[in-house]
C-alpha cells in the first residue's frame, strides 16, 4: 500500500483514478488536517505557476551553420558586433582607397560638409537637399559609377603603359637596326618576338590583376548581401521556433487540462 | 479516427527532427537546439536563479548533446535524455560555484543562514514588498536541497511525467514522488517563514 505522501502527490497531480480516487477523497473528508495540507499544496502549486519563463536568445554558436548563417570554421569573434565592425571598417577602407585613386574633394559650408571623389561635386549637390539620406538605389548607382570610373582609369593606365613601352621599344629597335647587318636583321626579328611575348605577358598580368581586384570586390559585396540575408533568416527561424514551442506548450497545456480528473469532476 | 492534437503534430515533428539529428544531420541538430534551448535555460535558471550560471549550464547541455547524439537509443527517449544531461550540467555548475563560494562563506552554514540578511530583517514583509512574488518564489525554490529542487522544477515547470523524472534521475517513481512531496512541504515552510503572501498570485 502506498504511503500517505505518495497518495497526496498522486491526488494533486491527477494520478488517482476510479475507486482509488473515491477512497482518497472520502478519507480526506474525514481528515481535516490532511484536507488543509492538500489545499495549501494546491495553492502553492498555483503560485508556482505564476513564475514566468525567462526570455532568452539562442546563442548562434549552438544552432550550427545552417541555422545561424555563420560560415564553416568562422570563429566566435567573427559573429555579431565583430562581424559588423569588420564589415564597416572594410567598407570605409574601400571607399578611402577609391577616393585616393580618383582624387578626393572635401568642401565645407552652408551647414554641411561634402566629401566627393573626382569631379561632380556640383552635380551631386543638385540632386541632394541638405540632410537627405542616400537610398539603396542611389548608393548602388554611385558605386556602379565609381566602379566604371575605376575600370576606365585602370584601362587608361594600361593603354598609357603599353603606348610608352611601344614607343620606347620602337626607338631602341630603330637605333639598333640603323647599324644593321644580315645577322642584325635576324637578331632584330628574334628580339621583336621576345618583346612581343613580354608585352603580351605584361598585358595578361595587368588584366589578371584587374580581374582579381574586381572579383574580390564583387565577392565582398555578395558576401555582405548573403550575411544580411542570413541574419534575417536566422531572426525568422527564431520566430518560427518560438511559435512552434508556443504551439507545443499550448498543446501540452490543453492535454494536461483535459487529462486532469479535477477538471473532469468540475464538469 | 482520432483527431490529431497540436501536441501530436509537434511530437511527430520533434521525433522526425530527433531521428535526423541522430543520423548526424547538423541542420536538424541546430533546430533541436533552437526548439529546446529556452526550456533548458529556464530549467537551469530556476535551478540557480542566476542568468550566468543558467546560460553556462544550458550551453554545456547542448554541447554535450551534439557530442553524444549518436548514443541516443530511440527518438522517444530524447526528452528525458536531454534533461538528464541538463541535470548533470546543473550539478556540475553548482559544484563549481560552491567551490568558489567556500572561499568566502562558512561551509557549515545552514539553510536559514544562507538567506541574505536584507530579506529577513526586522520587518521581512516590508522588505519583500519591493520584490515580485515570482522573484520571491524562485528565491526560496533555490534554497531547497538539490534533489528536491530538481524534482520540483522538472514536475512543476517542465511538465515531465513521474516516469520520465525517474528515468532522468535513475531512481524509482516512488522516490520521485517522495522527493516532490518533501520539496513542496519545505517550500511551504519557507513561505511561512518569510511571510510570503501567495494570494498575490
Amino acid at each position: 500500500m502506498k504511503n500517505q505522501e505518495e497518495k497526496i502527490i498522486d491526488y494533486l497531480y491527477g494520478e488517482l483514478k476510479g475507486k482509488d480516487l473515491q477512497d482518497f477523497e472520502s478519507w480526506l473528508m474525514k481528515n481535516p488536517k490532511a484536507m488543509e495540507e492538500v489545499k495549501q499544496l494546491r495553492d502553492l502549486r498555483a503560485a508556482l505557476k505564476s513564475i514566468p519563463d525567462q526570455e532568452v536568445i539562442v546563442p548562434s554558436e549552438l544552432t550550427g551553420p545552417s541555422q545561424s548563417g555563420a560560415g564553416k570554421g568562422r570563429s566566435r569573434l567573427l559573429n555579431g558586433a565583430f562581424l559588423w565592425a569588420g564589415a564597416i571598417a572594410a567598407a570605409v577602407t574601400l571607399v578611402i582607397l577609391v577616393g585616393v585613386a580618383l582624387g578626393v574633394r572635401i568642401e565645407a559650408g552652408g551647414g554641411q560638409v561634402v566629401i566627393a571623389f573626382g569631379d561632380g561635386i556640383e552635380d551631386s549637390r543638385q540632386h541632394e537637399t541638405p540632410g537627405d539620406l542616400l537610398t539603396k538605389a542611389e548608393m548602388e548607382q554611385i558605386l556602379a559609377k565609381r566602379e566604371d570610373a575605376l575600370q576606365s582609369e585602370i584601362g587608361n593606365s594600361i593603354r598609357d603603359i603599353r603606348k610608352d613601352l611601344d614607343e620606347d621599344l620602337n626607338t631602341r629597335l630603330a637605333s639598333w637596326s640603323s647599324g644593321g647587318s644580315s645577322k642584325g636583321i635576324s637578331g632584330q626579328a628574334e628580339m621583336n618576338k621576345i618583346i612581343e611575348s613580354l608585352r603580351q605577358e605584361l598585358q595578361k598580368d595587368n588584366e589578371e590583376y584587374l580581374n582579381h581586384v574586381l572579383t574580390e570586390f564583387y565577392m565582398y559585396m555578395e558576401s555582405q548581401r548573403a550575411d544580411d540575408l542570413q541574419y534575417y533568416q536566422a531572426r525568422l527561424n527564431n520566430l518560427e521556433d518560438e511559435t512552434n514551442l508556443f504551439q507545443y506548450e499550448a498543446g501540452a497545456m490543453l492535454t494536461s487540462l483535459t487529462g486532469n480528473p479535477v477538471f473532469g469532476n468540475n464538469k | 479516427m482520432q483527431k490529431e492534437t497540436l501536441l501530436d503534430i509537434a511530437m511527430m515533428h520533434a521525433d522526425t527532427l530527433v531521428d535526423k539529428a541522430r543520423e548526424g544531420n547538423r541542420e536538424a541538430q541546430g533546430r533541436l537546439v533552437s526548439l529546446w534551448y529556452k526550456r533548458i535555460y529556464n530549467f537551469a535558471w530556476k535551478y540557480f536563479n542566476n542568468h550566468d550560471q543558467a546560460s553556462e549550464a544550458a550551453q554545456l547541455t547542448f554541447i554535450s548533446m551534439y557530442r553524444n547524439m549518436g548514443q541516443l537509443a530511440t527518438s522517444s527517449s530524447f526528452k528525458p535524455w536531454l534533461y538528464r544531461i541538463a541535470t548533470n550540467a546543473c550539478h556540475e555548475e553548482a559544484r563549481k560555484s560552491s567551490r568558489l563560494q567556500s572561499f568566502f562563506e562558512d561551509p557549515d552554514s545552514g539553510l536559514k543562514e544562507e538567506i541574505p540578511t536584507e530579506h529577513v530583517g526586522d520587518n521581512p514583509e516590508a522588505k519583500y514588498m519591493s520584490l515580485e512574488l515570482s522573484d520571491q518564489l524562485v528565491f526560496i525554490l533555490n534554497k531547497l536541497p538539490h534533489e528536491q529542487k530538481t524534482v520540483v522544477v522538472m514536475k512543476e515547470f517542465e511538465g515531465l511525467k513521474f516516469r520520465e523524472i525517474a528515468e532522468v534521475l535513475d531512481v524509482s517513481e516512488n522516490t520521485v514522488k517522495s522527493r516532490l512531496y518533501y520539496g513542496l512541504a519545505q517550500l511551504k515552510k519557507l513561505i511561512e517563514l518569510h511571510q510570503i503572501d501567495l494570494k498575490l498570485s
